[in-house]
């Protein structure tokens, strides 16, 4: 007979035959949800974390509008282009210069940037627009010949309306869009005119740029990250020294330092689902196994030859994992793509095509994951003695230990797979394996000494430490299992509940959303009473001095041999402020902030590690032509997400008495930012002030999409403990049915039962809670440290959590587990156990 | 031992001197010694003895599920002593049946899937549902072929069992305790219908028992005592 239809005899019907006869196998079933578990997780990290994470490579060069560029104040040699094209790099073009903007009797000096027709290569220009719902319209291209965008100032100055006829140089152009954010428009970069962009065919009617023109020329490219890292290796030597070249660096970004965490909780979550998800499909295939015994003894009795029984049951596993793991493969790509688009139309980011090689991956390795947590009951076959069927005493042979250890095999192999940060992988691994360890040696102790205890008495509460004193090693077994899940679940607790915090802290309602620069040291006292006048309750300003590392300890920076970030660094000119008080987010970490007289310098630990930098170390100072030299003093942790204008290098005040300065201002405004905008630029026209809301607003939804998939995340990892949960439970019933029955024989209640097996499960939770927790706050530290890059505050009320929720879980569980065999009449637990 | 011998040339099962020892705490015991005995096709052979005498082992020995530490077994024509696993599999495939005490009906199987197994495992069986049916009818059990061996009675999973061993129309079947884990009106009528069965098919019946009732209902009887026929 054929449950689905075929042709007996074959085996392929045979196979279909035992696939679906298995199916009714609880085991089986949890066998196959283990792997649709493992399958989901590895195609979603698979696909979706390499698509974000080259979705945060591309949001980077965002910023600068490709992946990297190489500036110069002369035209560049046609070489760079050629090389960029034999890397196979895409590359576009654009020529900025200062210039007089005119509308009718108005002018304005604007920085106008004449682009080529594919910029920018990354990112989009963002353009006012009333009709659409977010506010703007995103272009990936220039305006049309003959039309400009220019930026908010700009429009406001001129009293542009959203059409009008504009004058540059010798060309009259139409203005048709007002410019809200543009490749190099982010908040870091002080600007002193308005943008305006034009089509860079339309250059040469202006008439403004000829050889003796200041003017800034950009090649721009983009492409794979080893092209690019090529193209900066090869043109970096060459630099002449008015040439410059900046390439996208992910670290300064404040939202991909959010992103980045998110990914790794995404691959914390995603590691632990696995290994959860592994130990599940281990537990299944041993529960199968003890079930399959009889099956392949009665084969045996029944003539089939031990290579066919492994056959079979090979092509069982076969049968039912090819599907399973196609399936599961398929549900991750769904989830990741429906993910993806989430990602792209929110966070705008462009995010590659997913590929369906991580799919089929995905697949083929929780098809191998199934082969080798199988592969031990497989080899097993041929041991299984038939007398078995004769005996009820002959043993089956024992497969646990090799199967575990082929499952820790696994374990290692997927989690330096999955980790792909290296850090990842050595530090939950070994977390993990040494909590099962510690859990299995302190449980052991715990039982002995307990046991030493146990007396005699009529109470289920007795009869319950009995249990888990006369199984040591069930009891054991139990609780490494169950901590190590409670320990993943507080790793992934205590990081959701953090990661939250932290964001929260970064992000508090006063962010500023407009910074404004260019401010004369005039503007200060009338600005503050514009301030007071707009009713705005919290701002900062900063001077802005533009300076020059020239030398580290008297020794000039060209003798120094710096490479990389060091290089640019050093090479560039950066802005510096001058301030007695320690900016908001920053933390002194070594050192003292200034105190009283004192004068000298305050360094990001980050730059002061690449500059080799210590305290006492003494800078001196280009600025403006007059050199001033000063000792490092402290150096600061600075938390670049918080949206505030942060500093490389603070100076005491007045250090660099008689540089050049401005300031800048940050400001919270809680209403119309447009409006405010506008009479602002009206009152001090000097002042450029930039709405960074867009920003904010975009990273607030960053925010909300990660934690989305964050909280999914946490459940799915939940749903993978169940599964362990669910796999240990099932394992125990046969000896659980045969325990009740005789205590029921016995004479004793239901009550009594059900009392001494919920104590049994509150006992190994009391231990699985306790040492679990604490496990998991202890990796959760170094984690914090090492990967996350954030302070893990832990508290007596999360261990405390932690330990209930352990207990709580274990006990419900294990009830769970029995509750079905305590309504059922003895005599029928003893026929059963005896099938 | 009553000896009823038939013929040599209807020999379906012979043993030769058979022993059988395993090791147990440094030195050997002797489970089996000196077990010689020639079973007729067609013929009911019962062994019976007390618990621990060897019965149990010497079935499994010459149903070919065990070897012999010396000795030789001949089952149906073939020398299974000195066969390897796989080559005694063979032999048994789709010719001998087997019932044991404990029954082994795979829970996971329906009652006439449990009876298909058996066909299922030959090579080019044909017409395995309707044959499983009529198998399943035999033990009067048509009315339970989807049931799992949870929802059936005790006696009931024996007579599927034993459908199972009969659906093959085996050479020879082997019973090891088929009563020893039902009640005594149950066991009767298993038993009735186990001679029955094995009469209408003309299959030879080896029976492991401590029933002495059920014994003599047999052509044969050999009793075994400490690992001896006596």
């Amino acid at each position: 007979m054929s449950s689905i239809g075929l042709k007996p005899g074959s085996w392929f019907s045979q196979t279909g035959m035992g696939f679906a006869r298995s199916l009714r196998l609880g085991e089986f079933r949890l066998l196959l949800l283990a792997c649709l578990f493992v399958a989901i997780a590895l195609s979603v990290v698979g696909a979706l974390g390499s698509r974000i994470e080259q979705a945060m490579q591309f949001r980077t060069s965002a910023i600068l509008g490709a992946d990297a560029i190489l500036a110069s104040t002369r035209p560049l040699n046609q070489e760079y282009w050629g090389l960029a094209e034999e890397l196979g790099l895409e590359t576009a073009d654009s020529i900025s210069f200062m210039s007089m903007l005119t509308n009718g009797q108005e002018s304005r000096l604007v920085n106008v940037r004449a682009v080529s027709g594919n910029y920018p290569l990354r990112g989009e220009i963002l353009i006012k627009s009333d009709t659409s719902p977010e506010g703007y319209v995103e272009y990936r291209h220039p305006p049309d010949q003959g039309a400009v965008w220019a930026a908010t100032q700009a429009v406001v100055d001129l009293g542009l309306d959203e059409q009008g006829t504009l004058q540059i140089g010798d060309m009259q152009t139409d203005f048709v869009g007002e410019i809200l954010l543009d490749p190099e428009g982010g908040v870091d970069r002080i600007r002193f005119a308005p943008r305006v962009i034009m089509n860079m065919d339309d250059l040469e009617s202006t008439g403004l740029l000829t050889p003796a023109s200041r003017a800034r020329y950009r090649l721009l490219v983009a492409g794979d990250r080893e092209a690019i890292e090529a193209f900066d290796e090869a043109v970096r030597p060459r630099l002449e020294s008015y040439e410059e070249m900046v390439v996208a660096d992910i670290r300064r970004d404040e939202v991909n330092s959010t992103v980045g965490r998110i990914i790794s909780y995404i691959r914390l979550a995603v590691l632990l689902s696995v290994i959860l998800s592994v130990v599940a499909m281990a537990l299944a295939a041993q529960g199968l196994w003890r079930r399959q015994v009889v099956e392949m003894a009665l084969l045996r009795c029944l003539g089939q030859q031990n290579r066919k029984t492994m056959f079979r049951l090979g092509l069982r596993y076969l049968a039912a994992g090819v599907p399973v793991c196609a399936l599961g493969g398929l549900i991750g790509f769904a989830i990741q793509d429906v993910a993806g688009r989430i990602v792209q139309e929110q966070v705008i980011m462009r995010l590659p095509e997913p590929s369906l090689w991580s799919l089929t991956n995905a697949g083929f390795i929780t098809l191998i994951a199934l082969f080798v947590v199988t592969l031990p009951t497989l080899r097993a076959v041929q041991q299984v003695p038939s007398v078995i069927l004769l005996r009820a005493s002959s043993s089956p042979p024992m497969t646990q230990q090799k199967s575990t250890f082929s499952v820790l095999l696994l374990i290692v192999a997927l989690t330096i797979f999955l980790a792909g940060d290296i850090v990842l992988a050595l530090t939950v691994l070994p977390g993990l394996l040494l909590a099962a360890l510690l859990f299995w040696g302190v449980t052991r102790l715990l039982i002995y000494v307990v046991g030493r205890m146990v007396g005699t008495r009529t109470s289920p509460y007795y009869v319950a430490l009995k249990e888990v004193c006369s199984n040591g090693a069930r009891s054991a077994w139990i609780t490494s299992t169950f901590g190590a899940i409670v320990f993943a679940l507080v790793l992934l607790a205590v990081f959701r509940y953090d990661i939250f915090e932290s964001w929260g802290q970064t992000l508090p309602d006063d962010s500023p959303n407009v910074f404004a620069i260019n401010i004369k040291q005039s503007n200060i006292a009338p600005l503050g009473e514009f301030l007071d006048g707009q009713k705005i309750s919290r701002s900062d300003m900063y001077s802005i001095i533009r300076t020059r590392i020239v030398e580290i300890n008297g020794r000039p920076v060209s003798e120094y041999n710096f490479t990389g970030e060091a290089k640019d660094r050093v090479g560039h000119v950066f802005n510096l402020t001058e301030t007695a008080d320690l900016p908001q987010d920053n933390e002194v970490v070594e050192g003292q902030w200034f105190q009283g007289a004192e004068r000298g310098l305050s360094v990001e630990d980050e730059t002061a590690s690449e500059l080799e930098l210590e305290l006492g170390d003494t800078l001196t100072l280009d600025t403006a032509g007059v050199r001033h030299t000063a000792p490092v003093l402290n150096l600061r942790e600075v938390v670049w997400e918080n949206m505030r204008p942060n500093f490389f290098i603070i100076a005491t005040p007045g250090l660099l008495e008689g540089a050049p300065v401005s300031h800048m201002l940050a400001v919270h405004v809680d209403g119309d930012i447009n409006r405010f905008i506008n009479q602002m630029s009206r009152e001090f026209p000097n002042i450029s002030a930039i709405n960074v809301s867009i920003l904010l607003q975009r990273f607030q939804e960053i925010v909300n999409q990660g934690s989305m998939a964050i909280s999914t995340l946490f459940v799915f990892t939940l749903l993978a403990a169940g599964l362990v949960f669910f796999g240990i439970l099932q394992g125990q019933k046969i000896t659980r049915q045969l325990q009740i029955a005789l205590l029921k024989s016995m004479g004793a209640s239901r009550s009594f039962i059900r009392k001494a097996v919920i104590s049994e499960f509150a006992l190994l939770g009391i231990f699985s809670g306790l040492l679990g927790s604490a496990m998991a706050l202890l990796t959760g530290m170094l984690m914090a440290d090492q990967i996350f890059e954030m302070e893990l505050v832990v508290s007596w009320s999360w261990m405390a959590i932690s330990i209930v929720a352990g207990i709580a879980l274990v006990s419900i569980a294990g009830y769970l587990s029995i509750r079905g065999l305590l309504r059922v009449v003895p005599v029928q637990l003893l026929a059963n156990n005896r099938g | 031992m009553i000896d009823n011998h038939k013929t040599m040339e209807n020999s379906v099962l012979q043993a030769n001197q058979v022993f059988k020892s395993i090791e147990h705490a440094g030195s050997d015991l002797d489970i089996l010694r000196d077990i010689s005995m020639d079973i007729a096709a067609g013929s009911t052979v019962s062994m019976t003895g007390p618990s621990g005498s060897g019965k149990t082992t010497l079935l499994g020995i010459l149903a070919g599920l065990d070897l012999p530490s010396s000795g030789s077994i001949m089952l149906l024509g073939q020398t299974i002593s000195t066969m390897d696993e796989d080559e005694r599999a063979k032999l048994r495939n789709g010719r001998v049946g087997f019932v044991f005490q404990s029954f082994h009906l795979l829970p996971n199987l329906t009652a006439l899937e449990n009876i298909s197994l058996a066909l299922e495992v030959i090579p080019g069986s044909q017409d395995i549902k309707e044959k499983s049916v009529q198998s399943l009818e035999s033990v009067g059990l048509s009315d339970r072929a989807s049931h799992l061996p949870s929802q059936l009675s005790g006696g009931e999973q024996q007579r599927v069992a034993l459908a199972r061993s009969m659906v093959v129309n085996p050479a020879i079947l082997f019973a090891d305790e088929p009563t020893g884990n039902l009640d005594h009106q149950t066991s009767m009528q298993i038993v009735d219908l186990m001679f029955s069965l094995v009469e209408q098919r003309g299959s030879t019946l080896v029976l492991a028992t401590h029933d002495h009732q059920l014994a003599e209902r047999c052509d044969v009887q050999y009793r075994i005592e400490a690992g001896q026929l006596v």
